[in-house]
């Protein structure tokens, strides 16, 4: 049973899109923590 | 490894030069701020969101996430790729613990202060053998990682790689404690993150996905079967081995004494779901060698050779800081984690049960380093089996997950079951390690001690009292 090549470009962009947002989301958890003191 | 380095000796030199300073002096400024033993063990016990998130997927991808993903789906294909993904179960499992934990024990240390608080001493003593054991063989090997690597990717001699990994990480750890870990993981993860992207960003405009399909197809189709027998039995050994990781070991039970109140679950929950596609777009890299057509001399070499492919020496140069930032975000982890462990629960637990908290801290200090030399003496062989020993630890860690989960929320455990259950799983596990394989090792160890903790649970059920778990006299309990 061979993945189909759309399914297998899905399941690459969508993770790629996802490693993609984690730092942006990591920076902005950041700036939100550090304007409320809660950084540590 | 036996195949040409990608890059120079002079520029590994200049990489490992460079970053070595930024990780010492971050250290060294991060921690430069830590008051007593909770500031250098635990943080201060107030780190916000954003570190807490940082910190746990960081740690969590090691220099084998980083590798050894383009490794397994060189091998195995999807489902190497996918299956390693699916490491971040334990991660996400731990989530709800961490609430928990945090909730029971607000003044706790370690996941042994836990095991001795809920089943006594005699349990604490056979987990202690157990998450030592554990942290020893994963020290070791991202030790013996660090120098293997840089060999690989540079040409600097095995031992040189490897001392210098292992004693940046001593030395900015040493200076700042967790802070100083926290603080570097925050920013390993950014550049872990990105450089992976920017790789996989190459290949998927420069090769394409269809056309990598294509030439899969026609070179290896194996790789793109989703019946895979080996693959799929690699994906549930390998989610097994995460959780009982994740579960037992100080590392995660550090960080979760030491994030803030309401931090635990959700840095827990986004690390693991950031950290479950790292895998797959480390690893689809491997599936562009047959249309690169590039020659693989050795499978742990695919990831640095499709990225100089890619990128030229740049590519190259990106891969090295990667898996230089990956291998530091976990060590300096382990290093401090395994030192409160040796602090609290041998140290003080067992030699100096009266040492007051300046000793502690001075104490802290010199266990870091005792570690650190430790790791670098055991590491210095080049002990070529020491895969073999990781899979070993399977079948001890796996052998913690019910006693430690079921301990957290059921109060009527039997303590000499979930202590049976830790033993005898730990041992059957080895046994049907030796006689059937590795994989099924965590298996047959997890089931092993699950029947043990239900079983006397039901023969002999307790009724434990929580708040023996917070030893705080009952007027500090209530003014917190």
């Amino acid at each position: 049973m061979i993945i189909p090549p759309e399914i297998l470009n899905l399941l690459i962009i969508a993770a790629t899109a996802m490693v993609a947002a984690a730092p942006v989301i990591l920076l902005l958890l950041w700036f939100r923590d550090r304007k409320g003191g809660t950084l540590w | 490894m036996n195949s040409d380095p990608v890059l120079s000796a002079d520029l590994g030199w200049l990489i490992l030069a460079l970053f070595s300073a930024v990780w010492i002096w971050l250290g060294w400024w991060l921690g430069r701020r830590a008051q007593g033993l909770d500031g250098f063990m635990l943080a201060g016990r107030k780190v916000g969101l954003a570190l807490g998130t940082a910190t746990a997927m960081a740690t969590w991808v090691t220099s084998n996430t980083t590798m050894a993903a383009p490794q397994l789906a060189f091998q195995m294909g999807i489902w190497g790729m996918v299956g390693y993904s699916l490491g971040s179960i334990g991660l996400i499992l731990f989530a709800p613990l961490a609430k928990r934990i945090r909730q029971l024990m607000p003044q706790g240390f370690t996941s042994g202060d836990f095991i001795r608080l809920r089943y006594g001493n005699l349990a604490w003593r056979v987990f202690l053998v157990i998450s030592l054991f554990y942290a020893f063989g994963w020290l070791i090997s991202l030790g013996m990682a660090g120098g293997v690597l840089i060999n690989a990717l540079t040409g600097i001699d095995y031992h040189i790689g490897m001392s210098v990994i292992v004693a940046v990480c001593v030395s900015y750890t040493l200076l700042g404690g967790l802070r100083a870990v926290i603080g570097t993981d925050f920013l390993q993860s950014l550049i872990i993150l990105t450089g992976i992207v920017i790789l996989a960003v190459l290949a998927i405009t420069k090769v394409g996905v269809v056309t990598m399909h294509e030439q899969v197809l026609m070179e290896r189709p194996e790789l793109l079967n989703l019946l895979f027998p080996a693959a799929i039995m690699f994906l549930f050994n390998n989610l097994l081995f995460g959780v009982g990781e994740i579960f037992h070991s100080n590392v995660w039970w550090s960080r979760a004494f030491a994030f803030r109140e309401g931090v635990g679950f959700k840095a827990y929950l986004i690390a693991g779901l950031f950290w479950t596609p790292v895998p797959i777009v480390a690893g689809f890299l491997a599936l562009t060698v047959p249309a690169l057509n590039i020659n693989v001399p050795t499978a742990d070499m695919v990831g640095p050779l499709v990225a100089g492919e890619l990128l030229g020496a740049g590519g190259a140069v990106l891969v090295f800081i990667v898996v230089f930032s990956a291998l530091a975000s976990s060590l300096d982890s382990l290093l401090a984690a395994t030192s409160d462990l040796v602090l609290t629960d041998l140290y003080k637990g067992h030699l100096r049960p009266q040492a007051r908290e300046e000793e502690l801290v001075k104490a802290a200090r010199w266990i870091t380093l005792g570690l650190g030399v430790m790791t670098w003496l055991l590491c210095w062989p080049r002990i070529t089996t020491l895969a073999e020993l990781l899979y070993f630890t399977g079948a001890f860690v796996a052998s913690t997950i019910w006693p430690v989960a079921a301990g957290l929320y059921w109060r009527n455990i039997n303590p000499m079951g979930a202590t049976l259950a830790m033993a005898l799983g730990t041992l059957v596990g080895l046994l049907s390690y030796f006689m059937i394989g590795f994989y099924v090792a965590a298996l047959v160890a997890a089931a092993v001690s699950m029947t043990l903790v239900l079983l006397t649970t039901w023969l002999a059920p307790r009724n434990f009292d929580w708040q023996l778990l917070d030893p705080a006299p009952v007027s500090a309990r209530e003014a917190r």
